[in-house]
C-alpha cells in the first residue's frame, strides 16, 4: 500500500516541468473558497461555489469566481454536474492582464470515486467552454475591449484523502487530503500552452459532520501563458469551507464525497 | 450523457489545426500481454508487442515488457518494471536511423464497476533511456551520449460486455480507451502532449485464462519540434494471458484486466 502513496507523491512532485528559455514568476497568493453542495432529493442537488482569490498573499485582488451548477446522483455511483461560473480576473503580480476582465463560463462535470483500503480517490474530469474578453492597446495607448472569444478545456483532477484518527472518513475525523490537477486546452484559437495549468494540492482537513468540513492546505499553481514563454508559479494558501445543506432528509449513503 | 461528452472532448482535442504538420498513416500492432498470479500478493506481467508500418510491409517498432505486480484492496495493482525497445526509421516523418530503447516504468490501476459498465484507470511513470543518433560537422553520424526522459501516462478504459451482464466466461464485450501521454521534467520540448491513443475495440473473454481482441486505435504523436503531428491509424489484434500458479487457486482469479 505504501508504494501507491509514494507513486502517487512521485506523480505531484515531478511534474512541474523544467523549462528551457521559460519566464517564470513565483508569487504567493491565497485563496478562500466555499463551497455548498446542496441536495433537493436522492437524485438531484444544487451545487453552489465562490472563490475569493487574492494575490500578493491577502493584499490584492486576483480573481473573483463564482459557480453554480445542477448535479445528478446516479445510483451506481458517477456523479454528474452541469453549470455556469462568472469569473473576474484582475491584473495581479509580474506578468499582469491588460484589464480586469470578465469571464462566463459553461461547465460540465463528471466525478468518479474508488477506495483502496482507507485511501479514498475521486476522479474529476470537467469540461468547459470559456466566453472570454481580450483586450488591445489603441495607437493613443489606451485598453479598450478588442474582442470576445470561445476557448474550450478539459480538467482532469485526481484526489486523494485519508482519515487520519479514525479509520473511515466520519463525523470528528482528521483527514489529509492531496490532488493534483491538469488543464488541457483543445479546439479553436489554442495558442502555445496547450498544458494550460496544473495544481498540486496539499492539506488537512477536518469533517464536523457530513454537513460540514473545513480544509487548510498549500496549493501549487502551475500557469502557463498563450505564448508558451511567461509561466506563473503560483504558491497559494487555499482554506475552504465545505458545508452540505440538505433541503430533505436523507439517508447517509444519500450525501456526497468530502470535496474540495 | 457525461459520457458523451468525454468522448467528444477527447476526439475535438485534436481539431486544432494552427501551423501543424500532419501526416496521416496506417499501421498494424500485434501483442501478446501476460498478467500470471504467482501468489495471494504478487503477480508477473510481461507484454510482447510487433508493429507494423505502411498497414503491414515495413518495419516499425518491436518491444518486450517485463514487469511485477502486486495486488491491493478494491482491484488496485502497482506494477514496476522493465522496457526493452527497437524503433524503426517509419512512415513520412521517420527518425534518421533504428533507435534502442530502455525504459523504467512504474504504474497503478484500479478499476471499479458501474453496473455492466468496467472501468479502469491507470497511471503509468516512465524513465526512458534513448540514445539517439546524430551528426558531426563532416556530416557523420555518431551515437550520441544516452538521455533520459520522463512521461507520465494515464489511461481510462471502459468494458462492456454485450452477450452476458458481467464479464465472465464465453463473453463479448466492447473496448473503449484514451490515454494520454505528458511528457515532463529535464529535456522536455515543445511536445509536452507527447501522444494520444483512442482505442476501439471488441473482445471474446474464453474463460479466466485468456481473452483476444481487435479493434482501431487512433494514435496522435506529436514531435518535439510541436510542428511535425503523427495521426496513426492503427489495427490492433491483441492477445491477453492470466495464469494462476498458486498453489491452490481460490475464488479471486484474475479478471479480464487489460
Amino acid at each position: 500500500m505504501r508504494f501507491s502513496v509514494v507513486l502517487f507523491v512521485c506523480f505531484l512532485l515531478d511534474f512541474a516541468p523544467a523549462f528551457s528559455q521559460k519566464e517564470i514568476a513565483n508569487q504567493s497568493n491565497a485563496w478562500l473558497v466555499y463551497i455548498g453542495n446542496h441536495k433537493i432529493n436522492a437524485r438531484w442537488g444544487i451545487h453552489t461555489d465562490y472563490q475569493f482569490r487574492r494575490s500578493e498573499f491577502l493584499k490584492d485582488w486576483q480573481q473573483s469566481l463564482t459557480r453554480v451548477g445542477l448535479e445528478y446522483y446516479t445510483k451506481k455511483g458517477p456523479q454528474f454536474t452541469a453549470g455556469y461560473a462568472h469569473v473576474r480576473t484582475f491584473p495581479y503580480g509580474e506578468q499582469q492582464v491588460l484589464a480586469k476582465n470578465d469571464e462566463h463560463r459553461l461547465w460540465q462535470q463528471v466525478s468518479l470515486k474508488n477506495s483502496v483500503g482507507r485511501f479514498d480517490l475521486q476522479h474529476r474530469y470537467r469540461l468547459e467552454q470559456r466566453l472570454l474578453e481580450k483586450f488591445k492597446i489603441t495607437p493613443t495607448d489606451n485598453v479598450e475591449l478588442d474582442e470576445r472569444v470561445l476557448r474550450h478545456r478539459m480538467r482532469y483532477r485526481l484526489q486523494l484523502q485519508i482519515p487520519i484518527n479514525n479509520d473511515k472518513m466520519e463525523d470528528n475525523t482528521v483527514f489529509f487530503s492531496a490532488s493534483d490537477e491538469i488543464f488541457l486546452g483543445f479546439g479553436k484559437g489554442v495558442a502555445k500552452n496547450v498544458m494550460d495549468q496544473n495544481r498540486m494540492y496539499a492539506g488537512f482537513g477536518y469533517r464536523f459532520s457530513q454537513a460540514l468540513n473545513l480544509q487548510l492546505g498549500y496549493l501549487n499553481q502551475y500557469v502557463v501563458k498563450s505564448d508558451g514563454v511567461q509561466i506563473e508559479r503560483n504558491h497559494t494558501v487555499q482554506m475552504g469551507l465545505v458545508y452540505n445543506h440538505t433541503f430533505k432528509r436523507l439517508k447517509k449513503e444519500d450525501f456526497p464525497l468530502v470535496q474540495l | 450523457m457525461g459520457r458523451i461528452l468525454v468522448l467528444l472532448a477527447l476526439l475535438s482535442i485534436f481539431s486544432s489545426t494552427a501551423q501543424k504538420e500532419f501526416v496521416d498513416q496506417s499501421n498494424s500492432w500485434f501483442s501478446l500481454t501476460g498478467n500470471h498470479r504467482l501468489t495471494q500478493k504478487w503477480g508477473l506481467h510481461s507484454d510482447f508487442q510487433y508493429r507494423r508500418s505502411d498497414f503491414l510491409s515495413k518495419r516499425l517498432q518491436v518491444l518486450g515488457r517485463i514487469g511485477a505486480e502486486y495486488y491491493l484492496p478494491n482491484a488496485g495493482e502497482i506494477t514496476v518494471g522493465y522496457v526493452w525497445s527497437r524503433h524503426y526509421p517509419f512512415g513520412l516523418q521517420p527518425i534518421s536511423a533504428t533507435m534502442d530503447e530502455n525504459r523504467l516504468w512504474q504504474q497503478f490501476s484500479i478499476r471499479s464497476d458501474y453496473g455492466r459498465i468496467r472501468l479502469q484507470h491507470r497511471y503509468r511513470l516512465e524513465q526512458r533511456f534513448l540514445r539517439k543518433w546524430q551528426q558531426d560537422q563532416s556530416g557523420e553520424t555518431y551515437l550520441g551520449e544516452t538521455m533520459i526522459r520522463h512521461r507520465i501516462r494515464y489511461r481510462l478504459q471502459f468494458m462492456i460486455p454485450l452477450n452476458q451482464r458481467k464479464i465472465s466466461d464465453k463473453t463479448w464485450f466492447l473496448n473503449i480507451s484514451d490515454e494520454v501521454f505528458l511528457g515532463f521534467g529535464k529535456g522536455v520540448e515543445k511536445n509536452v502532449l507527447d501522444q494520444n491513443r483512442i482505442y476501439l475495440g471488441f473482445g471474446y473473454r474464453f474463460d479466466s485464462k485468456i481473452n483476444l481482441r481487435a479493434g482501431y486505435q487512433n494514435q496522435y504523436v506529436v514531435k518535439k519540434d510541436g510542428v511535425q503531428v503523427e495521426r496513426n491509424h492503427i489495427l490492433q489484434l491483441s492477445a491477453f494471458m492470466s495464469l494462476d500458479f498458486r498453489k491452490k487457486p481460490q475464488e479471486t482469479q484474475p479478471l479480464v484486466k487489460y
